[in-house]
């Protein structure tokens, strides 16, 4: 159990961090939080994507949620969305394969092709 | 589901999907009644009498994309497996109230699980709802919310750092998501130590 000390000094951490961010966004990163998604494991590929950009640093990386989007049996599902408009669904997400796709995907730019189930 | 935390979850989105400004999530465990109540109450746009209606009903939805609806339908089943049940009360314009009520101490009663997961990611995924959190076992209790947790974010501790403006995007920020579940995780297990350790034995730590 994390002690008050140690819950200042992470607020403080967080609020440091976010003080160099310019509110730029680069990416967003949608996760599928239907039903469907959630009796899949939505929830925790959300907190392993939220843990993955927070312990990388990025600060132009947004998470955020959605409802069903229809492709039940591929649930958890997450879209990978760039700023140029270019999106990508990604099907059968795991909380380890969510962190590669940070790294792969989100910081160096290879989506991972095997497990993109719509692109546009 | 397996844990009530992931049918409060899903029962929130239809909140979010409702345009709610302002949602509330009680959790209310009374051990002497061997009750549980689990509230979600919104102001978003209700529904009318007939959508009330077949709301819990898996196979009536407002969606066009699919047949189904089920996630009501679901929470009402966890409930009256459990001697309980899941009352609706919406108004159209006004808002949507849900009320699921279990034996607390029913075998077939799924664990209530990990609900600084739950409010964190619903606080953090948005930042411009406000989110009202409350739990309570006996007769211990504690509170959270979107606007204290801000509150929180402008105290500090740290003699270098020049104030920032503390606004509400700031809950979005992945870091912050992180401190809030550990915030909730920290309220958490200190209701349920000071109720559940008075009564040894009996009652497991309703962690799940």
């Amino acid at each position: 159990m994390k002690s008050v000390e140690e819950l200042k000094k992470m607020r403080d951490e967080a609020k440091k961090m976010t003080r160099l961010r310019e509110r730029g966004e680069r990416m967003k990163i949608i996760v599928s939080m239907g039903t469907c998604g959630i009796a899949a494991g939505a929830r925790a590929v959300m907190v392993s994507l939220v843990d993955e950009v927070a312990k990388r640093g990025l600060d132009d990386v947004v998470i955020t949620q959605t409802g069903c989007i229809g492709l039940c049996d591929k649930e958890p599902i997450i879209i990978v969305e760039s700023s140029d408009g270019e999106r990508m669904t990604y099907g059968d997400i795991t909380e380890e394969n969510a962190r590669r796709i940070v790294v792969e995907h989100v910081i160096n730019g290879r989506p991972i092709g095997q497990l993109i189930i719509a692109r546009d | 589901m397996r844990e009530l935390s992931l049918h409060i979850l899903d029962i929130v989105q239809n909140s979010l999907k409702a345009g709610s400004r302002t949602i509330t999530i009680e959790v209310i465990e009374d051990l002497g009644l061997d009750r549980m109540e689990i509230r979600v109450k919104d102001d978003g746009k209700g529904m009318s009498k007939e959508i009330s209606k077949g709301a819990a009903d898996p196979f009536y939805t407002t969606r066009k994309t699919r047949k189904v609806g089920l996630g009501l339908a679901m929470f009402r089943t966890a409930a009256e497996v459990c001697d309980g049940y899941l009352e609706i009360d919406s108004v159209e314009g006004k808002g949507t109230d849900i009320k699921a009520v279990f034996r607390h101490s029913h075998i077939d009663r799924i664990p209530l699980g990990d609900m600084s997961q739950t409010i964190s990611l619903i606080v953090g995924a948005n930042p411009y709802v406000e989110i009202i959190y409350f739990h309570r076992i006996e007769d211990k209790e504690f509170k959270i919310s979107s606007t204290s947790i801000l509150n929180m974010l402008e105290e500090t501790e740290d003699e270098c750092s020049d104030s920032i403006w503390v606004k509400r995007d700031l809950l979005s920020e992945p870091k912050v998501i992180s401190w809030i579940k550990e915030l909730i995780k920290v309220e958490e297990e200190h209701i349920q130590e000071v109720s559940f350790g008075e009564i040894s034995g009996r009652i497991k730590k309703d962690e799940g």
